[in-house]
């Protein structure tokens, strides 16, 4: 079984501190990568990819350093970066061509598998389109499709739902679980829902350090008894923003509905006890960070 | 009001904009206080002599200065040979300012010799009275010098003015700033996308335009007052003050100028003008940003704008019908001199108008004109690039798959960036220019050339029995001269004699100046043959000293070329490598198999064969003129045969010598070229790249073509040449400095690797 191990990993930009002796250890499957903006998550999966090198640490693949390996590891990456820019005068199939030459595939291969991913992703009948062309949604799809040439053993996807609408996120959720089977697949995303419905494990990333690593169920533990629903007066609602952790607020008919996050029980007001969901996992988390952002 | 304040933040607040203006000042400073327009008399003797001039009351000046030259006329005229160099540049000094002081004491008799040709109507060329305009012309002439009567002029400090007036490189350096601005205001937004931003907002559309116009005229008058003034400053340290309440026309060289202005009316003139067309330029520069998709294409359509406006300016005849596309234009008009310098009128249908005020009008038009294209052009352009498709065909293209690395660059470069178009229209201007060169050579080189191919090759007892004959020849018809002329005197034969005996010895003589050539060329010869015991080939040298360098406009055409193709280079290769940064496709890129070091290869195998066909497109033309006009004889005979080739220390025939000097530039070309794209994919910025490496590699061209050749030991003038270090060659320890610009290649090559190939 394939294994990538992350020992120690630090990397600093001037005093910003952007990752923190980071530790994990990764097999076959997908990995949620979560945490607000400034984390850390996408200086991991550059540092993973070889766009970056970390100030301390080593990544070692099966046991060998990724440095050391140089085109061997380049060869079962696939990797798909944020807010990428694209060569607008290519179209898509010309694009996805150009990459298959870049991962060394040949002829054959290469027309065969740009047929495959270019239907997993639903741009066949764009694919003759400039890039230039394309519409958000499209570029994050044939952004995909690049990085499932040549069936990479490592897949690193950075905001891969990004743009999406609720069918294609469902879709590329899909195609991802699929693949993850004999790949190690880490997803970087802000959308909870995503990484609730397929990661194995979710990484919890903040100013660089990990906060924890495991199955939802893991995290779900430490919320256990600390998420509440109130049924408050509509004028009430400061008065509780400004005592809870509020994770979302609903109104229906006259009353409005208020779910919180509190260690203890949120007196005086009305309350049941819910479970908690992702959503109020990474709020309870993150909380600060947001206040921040 | 607040807007304007955040678009000048942005071009003004950036520490590197901030640094290339000071650069450029500095640069500015340093070739202005080191030019000199007389290369015999220092500027420290200007400046002595103008502040004691300055000091004696005025009546006095003229003669001073009249005594001054005639004592040095009698110092120059005693020495018999020139050893003392002080006492020959102060005859140099004096003769020029007593050239100046002619011409103002005269300055009476030149108005009223215009008054008075304009009456008769004959006389000076310019008062050609043959058809209704010279007629016009010559009523409107004296009309615009009558005011100037009795305009007192005053010996002044000229070279202080002239120098800070005149000084090209000045031009350039402000036209790349305003480039500079143009990327910053509008290519650098477009890129990031800035425009589909700000478009859709209350002040995004004609506003935001105006006020980015607005900052573009700042940094003109800005830039103008700073480099222009500080241009006065330098010359005024240099040469010494200039009375600027003195009338123009105390000037030297400012004599036919019809302004009835002092010297500091002039000088705001002079700065209001500079601005006025710069502000043009700048708002052409902004018109073409806003017309193209990538800096690449902004400096191409640059290129050609000024290219095209150079070439009409200098190859146009001042007095065809054409005359308009020569004096309306930038080239002539940027330069603001010529404008005012003489007074001038151009034939629009007939009517004599005057240059000041086509000059003027031309350029508040265009600048009108363009001003309202640019907002147009804004408002009317899509925010958001969508390439269109095209035909089912091309979509059919589209879908074959190549995984050749090599394939894809190619595309990148050739179609996407556009290097083929450039090396196109590239190819066709050379053809041009190729087609514009006259083969006409002067009767004296035709001669020469004649008595060369006759006596070339081996220096037989023939040769030597031709030379002699004609020099017998040659020696007979002028003792007919001097006989015809003694007897003449004498009065022993008529006048018409006397010219018939004239014209038959011109008629035979006529390649007595040739001839004489040839003997020095033969004496050569000989001498070599008794130093070295073996005799060089007589051999036709022209076409060889004009390819090497040796001819008498030096490297001029050296440097013409390497212009040319440095400027071609840029603008076709600066965006290859860099591109891959500004799209952010390097992270992509970097992390798969072959999107390292094999990519960079794979570049440069692309890169190669257009850098080829650009050589060859850069010196074919020159070389095939040159072998038109004078042809390349004897080429197995030795270097040693031709006097300006002999000093190369290393023996070789002709046609290897060439085929050494077009290798190395071959070579040089090609360093360069990997230094574009390691210096392109260092800064990770097509913008700032062009610009740098235009300043780096081809502005230092054009300071040695107007001049400035001092600048070829602190840039690779040189070794663009090929010319200056083969000719300077002097042995072993030499070759360490022909092996710099390898060493520049070699140098850019590893880090180009190691830049593109490594992780940050």
């Amino acid at each position: 079984m394939a294994t990538l191990q992350i020992n120690s990993l630090s990397k600093s930009y001037g005093d910003k501190i952007a990752l923190n002796q980071v530790n994990l250890c990764l097999t076959p499957g997908v990995y949620g990568l979560l945490g607000p903006n400034g984390a850390g998550k996408s200086t991991l999966m550059n540092i993973i990819a070889g766009n970056l090198t970390p100030d301390a640490g080593e990544i070692l693949y099966n046991g060998e350093n990724v440095s050391a390996l140089g085109k061997s590891f380049r060869s079962i990456l696939g990797f798909m970066p944020q807010q990428q820019g694209l060569y607008e005068h290519f179209t898509g199939y010309q694009f996805l061509s150009y990459i298959a030459a870049l991962k060394g595939m040949d002829r054959k291969q290469a027309k065969a598998e740009i047929e495959t991913v270019i239907g997993l992703v639903n741009l066949r009948e764009h694919s003759g389109k400039k890039l230039g062309a394309y519409s958000g949604g499209m570029k994050q799809r044939i952004l995909i499709a690049q990085a499932l040439l040549d069936n990479p053993k490592i897949l690193i996807l950075d905001e891969p739902t990004a743009g999406l609408d609720p069918k294609e996120r469902i879709r590329i959720r899909n195609i991802i679980s699929e693949i993850a089977l004999d790949k190690i697949v880490i997803f970087a995303t802000h959308v909870v829902s995503d990484v609730e419905q397929i990661a194995k494990e979710i990484i919890m990333i903040k100013k660089g350090n990990i906060l924890g690593e495991g199955s939802v169920q893991y995290f779900f533990s430490d919320l256990d008894g600390k998420v509440f629903e109130l049924n408050i007066e509509p004028e009430r609602l400061g008065e509780v923003e400004g005592a809870f952790l509020v994770s979302n607020v609903s109104f229906h008919a006259d009353q409005m509905t208020v779910r919180v996050i509190s260690d203890s029980s949120p007196y005086p007001y009305s309350f049941s006890q819910v479970r908690p969901t992702l959503e109020d996992v990474y709020l309870y988390q993150f909380a600060d960070e947001m206040g921040n952002e | 009001m607040r807007i304007f304040q955040k678009e000048l933040y942005k071009v003004y607040a950036g520490r590197k904009f901030i640094l290339v203006i000071l650069l450029f000042i500095g640069v500015n400073a340093a070739l202005l206080y080191t030019s000199t327009n007389s290369p015999m008399v220092r500027p420290e003797a200007y400046k002595k002599v103008y502040t004691h001039i300055e000091t004696l009351p005025v009546s006095e000046r003229a003669d001073y200065i009249r005594n001054c030259y005639y004592d040095a006329c009698e110092a120059d005229s005693d020495m018999e040979a020139s050893t003392d160099s002080a006492m020959e540049n102060e005859y140099f000094l004096f003769r020029e300012l007593y050239a100046q002081l002619e011409q103002i004491e005269n300055y009476p008799n030149y108005l009223q010799d215009i008054q008075d040709r304009a009456k008769n109507a004959s006389g000076i060329s310019i008062f050609n009275l043959k058809d209704p305009f010279s007629i016009r012309n010559a009523e409107k002439t004296a009309k615009a010098f009558q005011p100037l009567e009795g305009n007192a002029l005053q010996f002044t400090n000229t070279n202080t003015f002239v120098e800070a007036t005149d000084f090209l490189a000045t031009d350039f350096f402000l036209i790349a700033l305003l480039f500079y601005v143009v990327v910053i205001l509008v290519v650098q937004e477009k890129e990031k996308g800035l425009f589909a931003l700000v478009k859709p907002l209350s002040c995004g559309r004609s506003h935001l335009m105006c006020v980015k116009m607005g900052v573009l005229f700042f940094s003109v008058f800005f830039f103008t007052l700073l480099f222009w003034g500080g241009n006065l400053m330098i010359t005024t340290f240099k040469y010494g003050a200039v009375n600027m309440g003195a009338f123009l026309q105390s000037i030297g060289g400012y004599t036919g100028s019809a302004l009835n202005v002092t010297i500091l009316q002039y000088w705001i003139l002079f700065l209001f003008s500079k601005m006025l067309i710069y502000f043009l330029i700048g708002l052409l520069l902004f018109y073409f940003a806003l017309a193209s998709n990538s800096v690449v294409m902004l400096y191409v359509r640059s290129v050609l704008l000024f290219s095209l406006s150079f070439v009409l300016y200098w190859a146009i005849d001042g007095n065809s019908a054409f005359q308009l596309l020569k004096y309306m234009n930038i080239a002539n008009f940027v330069q603001v001199t010529p404008v005012y310098q003489y007074y001038f009128n151009l034939n629009i249908f007939s009517r004599p108008v005057n240059i000041v005020w086509v000059f003027a009008f031309s350029c508040t038009l265009f600048c009108v004109i363009v001003f309202f294209l640019n907002l147009y052009t804004f408002k009317s352009q899509d925010s958001v690039l969508t390439l269109k498709s095209r035909t089912a065909f091309r979509k059919k293209l589209r879908k074959r798959c190549h995984t050749s690395l090599s394939y894809h660059e190619s595309y990148k470069l050739y179609v996407v960036q556009k290097a083929l178009w450039i090396l196109i229209l590239f190819v066709c201007l050379q053809g041009y220019l190729f087609m514009q060169k006259e083969p006409y050579i002067g009767a004296t080189e035709r001669y020469y050339k004649n008595y060369m191919q006759t006596l070339q090759g081996e220096v037989t007892d023939k040769t030597r029995g031709m030379i002699a004959r004609e020099e017998e020849r040659l020696a007979s018809f002028t003792l007919m001269r001097m006989e015809a002329e003694q007897n003449f005197a004498e009065g022993s034969i008529s006048s018409q004699e006397y010219d018939a005996i004239q014209k038959l010895v011109d008629d035979n003589t006529k390649g007595q100046e040739a001839f004489t050539r040839v003997l020095e060329h033969f004496a050569y010869v000989e001498e070599q043959g008794r130093e070295t015991g073996e005799i060089p080939w007589m051999v036709y040298e022209t076409g060889y000293e004009k390819l090497t360098g040796n001819s008498y406009i030096g490297y001029e055409d050296d440097m013409k070329n390497a212009a040319m193709i440095l400027v071609v280079m840029i603008a076709a290769f600066a965006a290859f490598f860099s591109t891959e940064y500004s799209t952010g496709m390097i992270h992509m890129i970097s992390c798969y198999k072959l999107g390292r070091e094999n990519t960079v290869k794979a570049k440069l195998r692309v890169a190669f064969p257009l850098y080829t066909v650009l050589f060859l497109s850069g010196y074919v033309p020159d070389f095939i003129a040159v072998c038109n006009q004078y042809g390349l004889p004897c080429r197995n005979a030795e270097l040693i045969s031709i006097p300006a080739l002999s000093g190369f220390p290393i023996d070789m025939k002709l046609w290897q010598y060439l085929v050494l000097l077009y290798t190395y530039r071959y070579i040089v070309f090609l360093c360069i070229l990997l230094f574009i794209f390691m210096f392109s994919t260092f800064l990770k910025d097509t913008g700032t790249a062009m610009l740098i490496l235009s300043i780096v590699l081809v502005i230092p061209t054009f300071l040695h073509i107007i001049g400035l050749r001092w600048i070829d030991y602190f840039s690779l003038n040189a070794f663009v040449s090929g010319n200056i270090v083969l000719n300077n060659f002097r042995g072993r320890g030499y070759a360490l400095l022909l092996l710099f610009p390898i060493a520049l290649g070699v140098f850019s090559y590893t880090r180009l690797l190691r830049v593109y190939s490594v992780s940050k």
